[in-house]
């Protein structure tokens, strides 16, 4: 294998572990932002 | 996603930590700043001379400096807020204290980080993940001054003023040894770490800079967006069991 290969494959496993967090908060900001709105909905009535 | 879908224009937000820190833009920003640090470090910095062929030895740097400098200011964080939540004007506000909190569980996550890619380094540089350096030693041992304290507020869980005064004074006596474990230790003793190797200038190119630079703004952001979610949730229970 080419220092290039193993240097690719290396950086996939930070890359795939960070795309996967990343996800993950968008998915529990989104979930907050939704409950926080139902709150808000609650509060005004 | 939309500015509007994730979230932090709302009421909530804007009484959060960092005022201006609102709307998406900065939360993608971090996202792809991260994403150029991973591609960065493999395939923009040269690498850092006395490191292997290539340097290729000190790219951990990129992942495990940004981790431990931030593991010793959340710890600063949490001592701000111990002190407001203890000395404030609104001394005793539970928010405060929560917080505090927050950014200590952040430490410790930041300390686990730091860590697990100083052992990752340890392995490919000197031929063993743990040698019990004083670098390592120290770094283990803040691992468990942050481990203590979230222990403390653990057993704690049912008595909420306790909690609150009893942590932040543990956070204020922890101090003097846990800057003293960070800073201090690693320059009186002899060690391997190779601080000193690395911030020589001439032994990084300016690529190397850039992206270890990048590095560390990407991980403070996912610092503050990590404090926001932590902070929001607690907003939520508190308003839901109140």
């Amino acid at each position: 294998m080419s220092h290039r290969t193993v240097m690719v494959l290396i950086m996939s496993v930070p890359l795939i572990t960070w795309l996967g967090v990343f996800a993950y908060l968008v998915y529990i900001d989104r979930s907050l932002r939704r409950l926080e709105h139902k709150e808000k909905v609650q509060d005004d009535l | 996603m939309s500015t509007s879908q994730t979230g932090a224009g709302t009421a909530v937000d804007r009484r959060g930590p960092v005022p201006p820190m609102v709307g998406a833009w900065w939360k993608i920003g971090a996202g792809l700043l991260m994403i150029f640090v991973i591609y960065g470090a493999f395939f923009i910095a040269k690498g850092a001379a006395g490191f292997g062929e290539n340097g290729d030895k000190a790219r951990a740097v990129f992942f495990h400096v940004p981790s431990a400098i931030l593991a010793s200011v959340c710890y600063f964080v949490g001592i701000y807020f111990a002190l407001i939540y203890l000395f404030g004007k609104k001394s005793g506000n539970l928010e405060d204290d929560a917080k505090s909190a927050i950014s200590m569980e952040l430490g410790f996550l930041f300390c686990l980080l730091a860590t697990v890619t100083g052992s990752i380094f340890a392995g490919i540089q000197w031929g063993v993940f743990w040698n019990w350096d004083p670098r390592e030693t120290s770094i283990v041992i803040t691992l468990l001054l942050y481990a203590s304290y979230l222990i403390l507020r653990g057993a704690l869980n049912g008595q909420p003023a306790k909690r609150a005064n009893l942590s932040a004074v543990y956070a204020l006596v922890a101090l003097v040894p846990e800057q003293f474990l960070i800073w201090a230790v690693p320059r009186i003793m002899d060690t391997n770490h190779p601080t000193s190797v690395l911030q020589n200038p001439s032994n990084t190119s300016i690529d190397y800079k850039i992206v270890l630079y990048t590095s560390f703004l990407a991980f403070t952001l996912l610092f503050i967006w990590l404090f926001q979610l932590k902070l929001r949730t607690y907003r939520l229970q508190t308003k839901q069991e109140g």
